[in-house]
This record gives C-alpha cells, sequence and structure tokens, in this order.
C-alpha cells in the first residue's frame, strides 16, 4: 500500500465499539483485522472482554459499563485524539451503554461533521430479539437518526420500521422508511425473501443526485457462523470508503469477501468431519487470518442487480 | 511469499497474548496483534488493560504471578508451547514498574521462558551483571540461559555509540546454537510501542525461521527500520508543511507499514560472535 498521501490516513480512521473475545472471530476480533489491512486505523473500545463468544459452553469476562465508556471517550478528547473519519458499532446489551454511545456519535459528529456513521443495531434474528427490548426506542428515536449507514438483518428492520417484510415492495417501503429516518445508506444484509439455497440481500442509497437500489443473491452456506455481521459491517464501511460513487461495486467486494471467508471456513470443517473427528464451536470460528489475501483484494463471485 | 496456509497445519500457529490494549495508538497488544496476524498467526489477545492511549507501563505482582500460572498451565497441556517474554521492568538505569515484580520474573517467569527480550538495564537486574561492553555482555546473556532461556535477545544496549545501537542475540537451541550482534542504526527521537512490536515479530520471524536466528533476527531489525522510518517521514512531512506534530503523529506507522511486516527487505546484516 502506497504511503505518499499522508493525508488519506487521516481519512481512514476508524473509532469501533464493540465487544472483545480473547479466543475467535466476533465483535472488535472480527471487524478490526479486516480494517486495518484494508488500510484504516482502528481503535477499538472493546465494550466486553470476554473468553469467547456465547454459542460456547462456558462464557466469561469482563463487561464495561456506560461510565467506563464515558472515561475512555473522555481520556481520548482530553488528549485531542478523538479524531475519526468513522464510527463503527455492533451488539450493545443494555440501554445505559447505548445511550453513552448516542452521547459518543453526537459528539464525534459536532467535532466531524463529515464522520460517516455506521450502525448496525443489532437486535435479534429469526423473529428472536436477543437484546433487552428498551433498546429499540433508543435506536429509534437517537441512533438510527444520526446514522449514515445502517445494516439490520430483516427481523431488524421490520422493528425499526413496523413493517412486515413479506416480499420485494414491503422491504423497499420499510428501507424507505429508514431514510426518511435519517440512514443515507441502508443495507438489509440478508432476508428470507430468497429459498433454501439462496438468501436475498437489499441496498439502498439516497446519496447524491440518483437514488440506487440493489438486490444481490447469495449462496446460502449449510453452516451457522458467528461474527460474519460483524466482518459484513466492517467490510462494507472499508469498501464504500473505496468506491463511494459506486454502491454495486463496493457490496459485490463485500459478499463476495463473506463468500471467501466462509468458504475457507467450511472447508475447514469439513476436513475436521471427513478425519472423523466431531465439529466444534472453535472449529467454527471464522477463518479470517487464513483469508487475508480475500480480504484485501476480494476476487468478484456475485453480482448485484440494479432495480 | 507464500501464505502460509494454517488449515493444513492446524494448531501451531496460535498465539496467547497478554499485554495492555490502548484504544488509540500502538503499543501492547496493539502493536503486537495486527503484525502476528499479518504473519498467519491466530492471536487470542488477552487485554491487561484498556486504556484510551498510552501512558507509560503499569505492572502488579498479583497479575504476574497469575500470568506464571498462565504459563505453567499451558505448558503442562502443550509441553511444545513456546514462551516469549518481554521483561517490561524499566530502561536507561530506570525502573518504571514495582520493584517486587523483579523476584517473580527472576524466580518464576524466566525459567520458564524459551524466549526472553530483555533491553540493556532489563538484563543487569535479572543476572547481577554490569553490562559495559560485548564480553560482560555475553556473560549477561549466558546467564539468563542457564536460568532457563534458551533464547535470549538484547534489543538494545548503549554499547554503539550516537548513531548506531548495538543490538545482540543468543541462542542454544535447534540444529544452529549461535551468538550473533547486529548493528542498529539509530533514528533521532522516540517511539512507543517499538519493543513490543520487536517482540511480535521475533516470535513470528523465529518460528518461521526455527534453526537461522541470524535470519529471523535480521528480519525483525528489519521491519523495525521501514515502520521507524516511514514514522519519521511521517512526522517530518507535518514539520515541514508547518503543523505542529503531537503525540498522535508519532504512533507507529504499523498499518501502512503491511507490505514491510509481510515480507521485510532485508536492510542490516547480524554478525555471528
Amino acid at each position: 500500500m502506497e504511503d505518499g498521501a499522508f493525508e488519506d490516513s487521516d481519512c481512514r480512521r476508524v473509532l469501533s465499539i464493540q465487544s472483545h473475545v480473547v479466543h475467535g472471530y466476533v465483535g472488535n476480533k472480527s471487524a478490526t483485522f479486516p480494517l486495518q489491512v484494508l488500510g484504516f486505523d482502528v481503535d477499538p473500545i472493546n465494550s466486553v472482554q470476554f473468553c469467547n463468544h456465547t454459542e460456547y459452553a462456558v462464557c466469561q469476562g469482563q463487561v464495561l459499563d456506560s461510565d467506563d465508556l464515558e472515561v475512555l471517550y473522555s481520556g481520548l478528547k482530553k488528549n485531542g485524539i478523538a479524531n475519526y473519519s468513522h464510527l463503527l458499532t455492533g451488539y450493545i446489551g443494555s440501554k445505559s451503554f447505548l445511550m453513552a454511545v448516542k452521547d459518543i456519535i453526537l459528539d464525534l459528529k459536532k467535532t466531524n461533521p463529515k464522520l460517516v456513521y455506521v450502525c448496525d443495531p443489532v437486535m435479534g434474528d429469526n423473529g428472536h430479539l436477543y437484546v433487552p427490548e428498551d433498546l429499540l426506542s433508543v435506536y429509534k428515536e437517537h441512533i438510527v437518526p444520526n446514522a449514515d449507514v445502517v445494516i439490520p438483518n430483516q427481523f431488524e428492520a421490520e422493528l425499526l420500521t413496523d413493517v412486515k417484510i413479506t416480499d420485494m415492495d414491503s422491504a423497499r417501503v420499510a428501507m424507505k422508511k429508514l431514510h426518511d429516518m435519517g440512514a443515507k445508506l441502508v443495507v438489509i444484509s440478508s432476508s428470507d425473501l430468497g429459498s433454501d439455497e439462496t438468501l436475498i440481500g437489499l441496498a439502498s442509497s439516497s446519496i447524491g443526485a440518483k437514488p440506487v437500489f440493489l438486490r444481490i443473491d447469495i449462496p446460502r452456506f449449510p453452516i451457522e457462523l458467528t461474527g460474519t455481521g460483524d466482518l459484513f459491517a466492517a467490510t462494507l464501511l472499508a469498501w464504500t470508503h473505496r468506491h463511494p460513487d459506486d454502491l454495486k461495486l463496493a457490496i459485490e467486494k463485500v459478499v463476495a469477501t463473506m463468500q471467501h471467508v466462509l468458504r475457507r471456513t467450511l472447508s475447514y470443517t469439513e476436513q475436521i468431519s471427513k478425519a472423523g473427528k466431531p465439529i466444534t464451536a472453535a472449529d467454527k470460528e471464522l477463518r479470517l487470518i487464513q483469508s487475508r489475501k480475500d480480504i484485501e483484494n476480494p476476487k468478484l463471485c456475485v453480482t448485484a442487480v440494479d432495480l | 511469499m507464500d501464505h502460509v496456509d494454517n488449515d493444513v497445519l492446524g494448531g501451531c500457529c496460535r498465539v496467547l497474548s497478554i499485554q495492555s490494549h490502548v484504544v488509540s495508538g500502538y503499543v501492547g497488544n496493539k502493536s503486537a496483534t495486527f503484525p502476528l496476524q499479518v504473519l498467519g498467526f491466530d492471536v487470542d489477545p488477552v487485554n491487561s488493560v484498556q486504556f484510551s492511549n498510552h501512558r507509560g507501563y503499569i505492572g502488579s505482582k498479583s497479575f504476574l504471578m497469575a500470568v506464571k500460572d498462565v504459563i505453567l498451565d499451558l505448558k503442562k497441556t502443550n509441553s511444545k508451547l513456546t514462551y516469549v517474554c518481554d521483561p517490561v521492568m524499566g530502561d536507561h538505569g530506570k525502573l518504571y514498574v514495582p520493584e517486587e515484580l523483579l523476584s517473580v520474573y527472576k524466580e518464576h517467569i524466566i525459567p520458564n521462558a524459551d524466549i526472553v527480550t530483555p533491553n540493556q538495564f532489563e538484563a543487569e537486574i535479572l543476572t547481577g551483571v554490569k553490562i559495559t561492553d560485548i564480553d560482560s555482555a555475553k556473560v549477561a546473556i549466558e546467564k539468563l540461559h542457564n536460568m532457563g532461556a534458551k533464547t535470549v535477545v538484547i534489543s538494545s544496549s548503549d554499547l554503539g555509540s550516537d548513531e548506531i545501537l548495538i543490538g545482540l542475540a543468543s541462542t542454544t537451541t535447534g540444529k544452529r546454537p549461535m551468538s550473533l550482534r547486529i548493528d542498529i542504526p539509530k533514528f533521532p527521537g522516540e517511539f512507543r510501542g517499538t519493543g513490543d512490536l520487536f517482540t511480535a515479530t521475533l516470535l513470528a520471524w523465529t518460528w518461521r525461521h526455527p534453526d537461522d536466528l541470524k535470519l529471523a533476527v535480521e528480519k525483525v531489525v528489519s521491519t523495525m527500520q521501514h515502520v521507524i522510518r516511514r514514522t519519521l517521514s511521517y512526522v517530518e512531512h507535518l514539520s515541514q508543511a508547518g503543523k505542529p506534530v503531537s503525540m498522535q503523529h508519532r504512533e507507529l506507522r504499523l498499518i501502512q507499514s503491511i507490505r514491510d511486516i509481510e515480507n521485510p527487505l532485508l536492510c542490516i546484516t547480524a554478525v555471528d560472535l
């Protein structure tokens, strides 16, 4: 990577507020390495430090509360180093923490009106809420209105907009509502609108003279993996920054990255099965390190369609 | 360069790294993790602290004793584990951790370390040997080997000159035991996180070249030279543009140095002693 344009690195500084797991790849562990490999300086605030993600037999560690978050952020401010081009947030587990995140968003935007806030409003999936209910109103009233990019799954899009998504038309209605709420770019990273083999992703941008609306048909993998949403959000941040006027290309690169990482991870689990061993949660961790070349320069393998 | 495919190798490329985490900047786990990941290692970082930015080293005896328990347990589970220990205690004659850590390092930590990377001051306090020349440095290194460390790298010493700092490396392990000296051009100014980067890349390159400490050390020092030179260029660029240079500007340009980390162009030679 050329270091010629020194100023360029100032456009690629991300504050990322997510969980940290010692082992495995979710939250900041899933987001940081890809962003760094793509040339971003990442400042991770770890909202928790757990030994691993919650799908293991045991999950232990420490949690940051809203006061701790304020202490960290104010330390950055006092040193004059809270200078970011991007903010990235994912899973947040409590209302008080989310409200503290809201204060950070507002403060960062006051300092830098051009800040791009990429928000994954993690609340649940497949009809099942896995955060406290009181987070929903905070997302609706305070977070999404300040988000530049929002990446809900179908369930989260429905919760945020009260629109039941049953087909492309209702999906477009929900996405328009998210635009009206304030988000300039809306990506529904996964939906049930496809089939057993394919999941449909949708992206809509209200930036620029011509709104863009895209659909991308993504081959499903026969395995449930964790950390994929966090990887999606991080690579979306990177590729929309790299291709600010070409959402189609950005989305295709994000989805291609996901495909390569997932395929590599699936292969690894298949090797283990073939050797006659049972597949553990540890075996299913995303093969991120091994996928570095794909993250840096993903070979396109899926095409998005302009609707 | 070949991208090592860990899928085939299975478990040998996984590092447990217990260091500080800073939100902003590159010291501790922030300095160590990215280079190791870029070199193909899965890194499991246990963050001993989470600070907004660096502010000097903090250590406690109780934490170090807990680390000792982790080392012993890991070695029980995997006798082939390689423990790389940077015994951070101070520099230039000054201790910046509580004094009680010294005996814990001497009695419990160093005896279980495979690779140890003290600076000159740390080597002196661990061994009781005053280092005034290459011979006394070799005595100190020999003592560290006797304490249990198979590979000893004195990452920096005052034995050089204003322009050059002398590093020393010695290993009693592998097919080629050797003792080396490497003369490293100094850079103007202080940069934080360099020791952590040094130790992380030493872990990677000694793993990659288990029987060639000379090549491993040359790659480590070359990496350091490229990263520091890039960081210094950035600082100079700002000065020339008439902008004030803050501490943030002096953070190691690690991200920008990814290619040098992956495949450092050798720019320095180690000499067999």
